[in-house]
């Protein structure tokens, strides 16, 4: 695991390119729990960038299956999702497109 | 909760019917007695430890996050053989919890507290998982039942690694009484994985719901089932009569002789056709002059499993192994693939299991594959393309992790029980290819020490277009033996696929050409006294048994669901009366002719059972 679960995120440093941020609104009955969590994580590893998820007043890395979990975000919880790095753009795309889907559970 | 010690209940009086609402998550009747599975406790005292021992309960903690992994990880593989519907609901869930065994906060908190907190294994991983679901609780989200999920499946995995620490018992599934029904506080997904359907009557549990994991998955199971039935675990006793309604959702406990009857009823509706089948099954597929026919059923989900002992077959004649590699991101390793075979190759106790190796050719279900270079671009004509042995051999890799993975599994069956099935070979250096790979598979993990049956299982080649077919006699050469798929052989041959409704009208397996190349396959096979066998839907049709068996073919794999009939028929027939009657057919050229006669000595066989 690349980030130590739990931690606060780190603020990036200037040069570490382009900061992407987007808020998104869970939309799957069960919310971010485990089997989806699963997914998110399964989903952010294959990604370059550091990628941060903020919801109810907590930063937990997206590769921290713990860490999501932790947040308690259920159905209708709006999650703040930071992408940094050179694929930033595409983990967006793609983590996104995940939420938006309900993870494609319901 | 399940992890109390059960509560000694009073002794009761004469017994009255107790019936019970619950929701119905999967049809069907059962009575039986009552099975329950309370588990053991995992509680444990809180363990203080001395600074010496530190290193130890470390080391205590990592093995049991070791175990836990392999167990998560094996239920995964399990899980790999039941239908798509139970996959797509336990998969994830199980993935999560790998996560979770893997270096998650769980399990650095855990090592933590043994550390700084001076506690033992157990107690750190407690201590770690309730501060865990502290926090998740913690949170203000209108649903709270979500949350509460969220934290029952951190202290689900905790339960696992504490179980694994202190070595109690899981939840025994494997004991329980054939015809019991299981009755618990509630199952977890981990639990439905591991039920044998063929011993439990039925299932009801306090809690639970009709969307659960585990509904989901008593459902794909097939064991009629009752969630969410408060009460019941107080009022129910081990030995106690039970019937249960899973198709209304209705507990009884003690029933009424009237509800028993009721119930028995339903049951016999419910088993007649099962019954039927049951019969049938215990008689040998014997021609009335007594030749002998093997009767073989495909296999493509672990949920049929059942299904084949009950239709009787006698061996599974083509294990599709594409299941295996589907539903996941990455390719199945050695281990996996072990693992899935074993579990079927002992299912069957002894019976052969042909394996066919993975017949893929760029279809996006496999995203392991899509995904690489291994197939840059579906070609425009795919049914002609890099698919089955083909793309094996420009891929080798694959093919010796599923050979080894078969030869571990078949150095742990009896001799015989394991064969190998090529897809796809339309020359015969492919297979001596092929064979060498084999070879030197088997002499690479007998390097390694393992168990390897002393003759290795026979390679066998599918017989799926006329290519292979017209070139039998060579091929025959270099395989142990046929398997003639008949689908595709009537597709590649009258160049019709089913698929494309404009020219569907055109497929037709009794096509004299089909016929012609099944022919001079299975000859070519018979005069080189290598097995030969069909599988496809011609194999399980009761009509064309006359004509198979007349063309000298003996062996026959179909759907479980196909076996009674196609022996009902097999069981009526002469075999020099199938010779006489193929010898005419053969002799037709019109396609319409052949049905004629195939439907005119269809209706002249007697009955017979």
């Amino acid at each position: 695991m690349s980030a130590e679960e739990g931690a606060p995120a780190a603020t990036p440093p200037a040069d570490a390119g382009m900061t992407l941020r987007r808020t998104l609104t869970i939309c799957n009955s069960r919310g971010l729990h485990a089997r989806a969590a699963a997914k998110l994580v399964t989903l952010a590893e294959r990604f370059a960038c550091s990628l941060t998820i903020h919801a109810n007043g907590q930063s937990v890395p997206a590769c921290s299956i713990m860490g999501l979990m932790m947040l308690g975000a259920g159905k209708g919880a709006s999650v703040t999702i930071e992408a940094e790095g050179w694929d930033a753009r595409e983990a967006m795309e793609a983590v996104a497109g995940l939420i938006e889907a309900g993870f494609n559970e319901d | 909760m399940k992890t109390e010690a059960p509560k000694p209940k009073p002794a009761r009086a004469k017994p009255h019917e107790v019936a019970l609402a619950g929701i119905p998550v999967a049809p069907g009747f059962a009575i039986g007695s009552v099975f329950d599975t309370t588990e053991q406790p995992t509680e444990a005292p809180r363990r203080q430890i001395a600074p010496p021992a530190i290193e130890a309960e470390r080391l205590r903690l990592a093995a049991s996050v070791a175990l836990s992994r392999k167990q998560v990880i094996k239920l995964r593989n399990r899980i790999g053989i039941l239908p798509e519907e139970a996959q797509e609901e336990l998969g994830p869930l199980l993935d999560a919890y790998a996560m979770m065994l893997g270096n998650s906060r769980l399990i650095r908190g855990a090592r933590k507290r043994i550390e700084t907190d001076l506690l033992g294994a157990e107690t750190a991983v407690a201590d770690e998982a309730e501060a865990i679901a502290a926090i998740i609780l913690a949170n203000r989200d209108d649903d709270k039942a979500g949350l509460t999920r969220r934290a029952t499946e951190v202290r689900e995995i905790a339960r696992r690694l504490t179980r694994n620490i202190l070595g109690k018992a899981f939840r025994s599934l494997k004991d329980i009484p054939e015809g019991s029904i299981l009755i618990a506080e509630e199952l977890t997904p981990s639990d439905a994985a591991l039920l044998d359907p063929s011993r439990i009557a039925g299932v009801a549990t306090d809690e639970g719901g009709a969307d659960g994991h585990t509904a989901i998955m008593l459902r794909a199971l097939g064991i009629p089932s009752v969630v969410a039935c408060t009460g019941l675990t107080e009022a129910a006793r081990r030995g106690d009569t039970l019937a249960i309604d899973g198709s209304a959702g209705r507990v009884f406990i003690h029933p009424t002789p009237a509800t028993l009857a009721a119930i028995r009823d339903k049951i016999a509706a419910f088993a007649k056709e099962r019954a039927k089948l049951g019969k049938l099954r215990r008689l040998p597929a014997q021609t009335t002059d007594g030749e002998m026919v093997e009767l073989h059923a495909n296999l493509e989900i672990l949920q049929e499993l059942p299904l084949i002992a009950q239709a009787g077959a006698q061996g599974v004649g083509l294990l599709r192994t594409e299941f295996l590699f589907m539903n996941r991101d990455d390719l199945p390793g050695e281990d996996d693939q072990l693992a899935a075979y074993t579990q079927i190759v002992e299912a069957l106790a002894g019976d052969p299991v042909t394996i066919r190796v993975l017949d893929w050719g760029g279809e996006k279900n496999i995203e392991a594959l899509s995904e690489t270079d291994a197939y840059t671009h579906a070609g425009p004509n795919p049914a002609l393309g890099l698919r089955g042995l083909r793309m094996l051999l420009k891929r080798p890799e694959l093919l010796e992790t599923q050979f080894a993975a078969i030869l571990r599994t078949a150095g742990m069956a009896p001799e015989g029980a394991v064969r190998v099935l090529l897809p796809m070979v339309t020359i015969p250096d492919e297979v001596k290819q092929t064979r060498e790979i084999y070879e030197r598979v088997a002499r690479r993990l007998r390097r390694r020490g393992e168990r390897l049956p002393e003759k290795l299982p026979m390679l066998g080649v599918m017989i799926e277009t006329p290519g292979a077919a017209l070139a039998a006699d060579a091929i025959a050469l270099e395989a142990d033996f046929f398997a003639i798929g008949t689908n595709d052989l009537a597709m590649y041959t009258l160049a019709v696929d089913r698929a494309e409704a404009d020219v569907a009208h055109l497929y037709d397996p009794l096509h004299p050409a089909v016929l012609r190349l099944v022919q001079f396959a299975t000859e070519a096979a018979l005069r080189l006294r290598i097995p030969v066998s069909v599988c496809g839907e011609m194999a399980g049709n009761p009509k064309l048994v006359p004509l198979l068996l007349g063309l000298g073919i003996r062996c026959l794999s179909m759907n479980a669901a196909s076996l009674p009939r196609v022996k009902q028929a097999v069981r009526a027939l002469d075999i020099t009366d199938c010779a006489r009657f193929a010898r005419r057919v053969m002799e037709q050229s019109d396609p319409t002719r052949i049905h004629e006669l195939v439907e005119d000595f269809a209706a002249r066989v007697p009955e017979r059972s």
